[in-house]
C-alpha cells in the first residue's frame, strides 16, 4: 500500500488527525443516518441563496440523470413482494449452506428462538464474525437479528452439541438467535460472514396480536403496555392530533441504551410509519429503568400498533386505539 | 467492506450498505473535505453530500475501486467545486465579504487555530493541489495508484506533485523553527 521511497520524519506526525476533538460527531453520524434512512436523499437544511439556487440547478440534472436511470434502478422502491416463498435453508453450488428453524409455531411480536444450522465444522467458522438482519417483505421494516460478532475459538462448546449417541457433532455449527420480531408476515434474513453475503432465508410468521394493551400502576401513574418492560402514560390519542407521551422501559441498561425508533403500524391499511425517533438512555423514573418524552400524531383512526425499537432490535409493541 | 466486492446491490439492501459505508468511513471523508476547505460547516455540509450522493449511485459501484476511494473521490470533487464558487463569491462580494472576515478574525481564528495539530496549520497552508496530493498520501497512505485515480491525473503526476508538496512543506516548517 505505502510509497516505497524514504518519508520525511514529519509524516509520522500527519497519521494523527487534524484536529485535536472530533467535529464530526456520533451526533452528526447519527443525522446523517437518519437523513438517509428518512428521506433517502431528499437535504434538509436551511441554505443560503447560492447554496439554495445550486442545489435547484444539481436537482434539475439529477432529475433528468433520474429519467434516465429509473428504469434500472429504483431505490425506494422496496421490494414490497409478499409473493416471496418460503425457504428456510440456503444453498449454494447445489450444496446447502445453512438452514434455519424456528422454534415451534414462530410468531410476530414474541421471543421465538430460533436454530441456525450452518453445515460446516466450527474450525471452518471460528474466528470469523457473523451477522443476520431481516426486513420485514410487506412493510420494509429492517432489524437486526444478530448483531456481528465474532465466533470465538473458545466458545466451542457454545456452537456444537452431542448427539444422541456422545459423539460431537463436528459437521455442523449452531448458531441460536431470539427471533423475536414484532409484526408477522414474511422475513428475509440475510447472514454476512466477515461481512460478505452469505445467503438468506425467508420465514413466515403467524400474525401478532392486536388485542388492546393493559394498563398497570408504576410509581404513582397509571400506564399502558406491558408490565415490567415498556409502558406510556397515556392520555389518548385521538386522529391526526399530536400529543405528549411519556415512555417507559424496563430493562438491563444495554438494552435500554442507545438509537430509539417508535414505529406505528395501522391494523386495517397495514401502513407503517415512523413516528418518533430519539436516543434512549438509562435512569429511573416512576418505577422504570429508562424513561423518554415523545411527541406522537396517529394520522387515523383505528387500531394502532406502537413498536419500539432500540439499537435496531425489537423491544416491545403497545396496542391503542385512535379515536 | 470487503463483501461490497461480492454482493450484489439491490434495493433491499442498499439500505444497510450506506449505513455500513457511513461508520466505516464517514470519518475519513470528513477530513479529507476539512482540509480542502479548511471550514468545518462546510466540511459537514460536503460530508453529508457525499453520502447522500453515493446513497443514490451505489447501483453503480463495481467495485473497480475500494469504496473508500470512490468516496473520497467524491469529497474532493465536492470540495474543489465549492473552492471554486466560494472564490467567485469572494471575488464578486469582496467589499462585504472583506469586511466580514476582517471582523471575525481575530478571535474567532485564535479559537480555530488551537484546536488544529501545528503540523496540520502548516499543511493547511500549502497550495490546494499540493495539499491533496500529500494529505492522502501521508495521512490516509494510499499506494499512487490509488492517489492518480481520486485525483483522476497520472501517477507521473502524483508523483511530481507529492515531490514539490514535500519540499515545499518541508521549507515552511525549517521556516517555523520546528525541523
Amino acid at each position: 500500500m505505502t510509497n516505497n521511497n524514504a518519508k520525511p520524519i514529519w509524516y509520522e506526525h500527519l497519521k494523527q488527525p487534524p484536529l485535536e476533538k472530533p467535529y464530526w460527531t456520533e451526533e452528526k453520524k447519527l443525522a446523517l443516518h437518519n437523513q438517509l434512512g428518512e428521506s433517502g436523499g431528499r437535504v434538509k437544511k436551511k441554505s443560503p441563496l447560492w447554496r439554495t439556487v445550486f442545489a435547484a440547478s444539481a436537482f434539475a440534472v439529477a432529475f433528468v440523470l433520474f429519467i434516465i436511470i429509473w428504469p434500472n434502478f429504483k431505490p425506494h422502491n422496496l421490494v414490497h413482494d409478499s409473493n416471496v416463498t418460503v425457504r428456510q435453508a440456503y444453498s449454494s453450488n447445489g450444496i446447502k449452506q445453512w438452514e434455519v428453524f424456528p422454534d415451534g409455531e414462530a410468531r410476530g411480536g414474541k421471543t421465538n428462538g430460533a436454530a441456525w444450522m450452518l453445515y460446516m465444522p466450527f474450525d471452518r467458522l471460528a474466528g470469523h464474525t457473523i451477522s443476520i438482519s431481516a426486513v420485514h417483505l410487506p412493510t420494509g421494516m429492517a432489524l437486526d437479528e444478530l448483531k456481528e460478532m465474532r465466533i470465538e475459538v473458545t466458545d466451542r462448546d457454545k456452537y456444537t452439541y452431542r448427539s444422541l449417541d456422545g459423539e460431537t457433532q463436528s459437521s455442523h455449527t449452531r448458531i441460536v438467535t431470539d427471533m423475536a420480531l414484532p409484526l408477522g408476515g414474511k422475513w428475509r434474513f440475510t447472514m454476512l460472514l466477515d461481512g460478505a453475503f452469505f445467503g438468506d432465508a425467508v420465514i413466515e410468521l403467524a400474525e401478532s396480536d392486536w388485542e388492546l394493551s393493559s394498563s398497570f400502576t408504576s410509581g404513582s401513574y397509571t400506564m399502558t403496555g406491558v408490565e415490567n418492560k415498556l409502558g406510556i402514560i397515556n392520555p389518548g390519542f385521538i386522529a391526526g392530533q399530536g400529543n405528549k407521551y411519556m415512555w417507559h422501559f424496563w430493562g438491563k441498561e444495554e438494552q435500554i441504551t442507545g438509537k430509539i425508533i417508535i414505529y406505528g403500524i395501522n391494523q386495517s391499511s397495514g401502513d407503517l410509519m415512523e413516528l418518533f425517533k430519539g436516543r434512549l438512555y438509562p435512569g429511573p423514573l416512576n418505577g422504570a429503568d429508562a424513561s423518554m418524552p415523545s411527541s406522537l400524531t396517529l394520522p387515523s383512526a383505528g387500531k394502532w400498533k406502537l413498536i419500539a425499537v432500540i439499537d435496531n432490535r425489537w423491544f416491545d409493541s403497545i396496542v391503542v386505539q385512535a379515536n | 467492506m470487503e463483501y461490497l466486492k461480492s454482493i450484489k446491490i439491490t434495493a433491499d439492501n442498499v439500505h444497510w450498505i450506506i449505513r455500513d459505508l457511513v461508520n466505516e468511513y464517514s470519518d475519513d471523508v470528513w477530513n479529507f473535505s476539512f482540509l480542502l476547505v479548511k471550514d468545518r460547516a462546510t466540511a459537514d455540509d460536503i460530508t453529508q453530500e457525499v453520502f447522500l450522493h453515493a446513497f443514490r449511485t451505489l447501483h453503480r459501484f463495481e467495485g473497480r475501486s475500494s469504496p473508500k476511494t470512490w468516496l473520497l473521490a467524491m469529497a474532493r470533487n465536492k470540495s474543489i467545486n465549492w473552492l471554486k464558487s466560494s472564490f467567485i463569491k469572494r471575488v464578486t462580494l469582496v467589499g462585504l465579504a472583506h469586511r466580514k472576515s476582517q471582523h471575525r478574525s481575530a478571535e474567532q481564528e485564535a479559537i480555530e487555530r488551537s484546536a488544529i495539530h501545528t503540523i496540520w496549520q502548516t499543511v493547511m497552508k500549502l497550495p490546494a493541489k499540493q495539499r491533496e496530493v500529500l494529505i492522502l498520501d501521508a495521512h490516509y497512505e494510499f499506494s499512487y495508484m490509488e492517489i492518480a485515480q481520486i485525483l483522476n491525473v497520472s501517477e507521473g503526476t502524483v508523483k511530481s506533485r507529492l515531490h514539490r508538496a514535500r519540499a515545499a512543506l518541508e521549507k515552511m516548517l525549517k521556516e517555523n523553527g520546528e525541523v
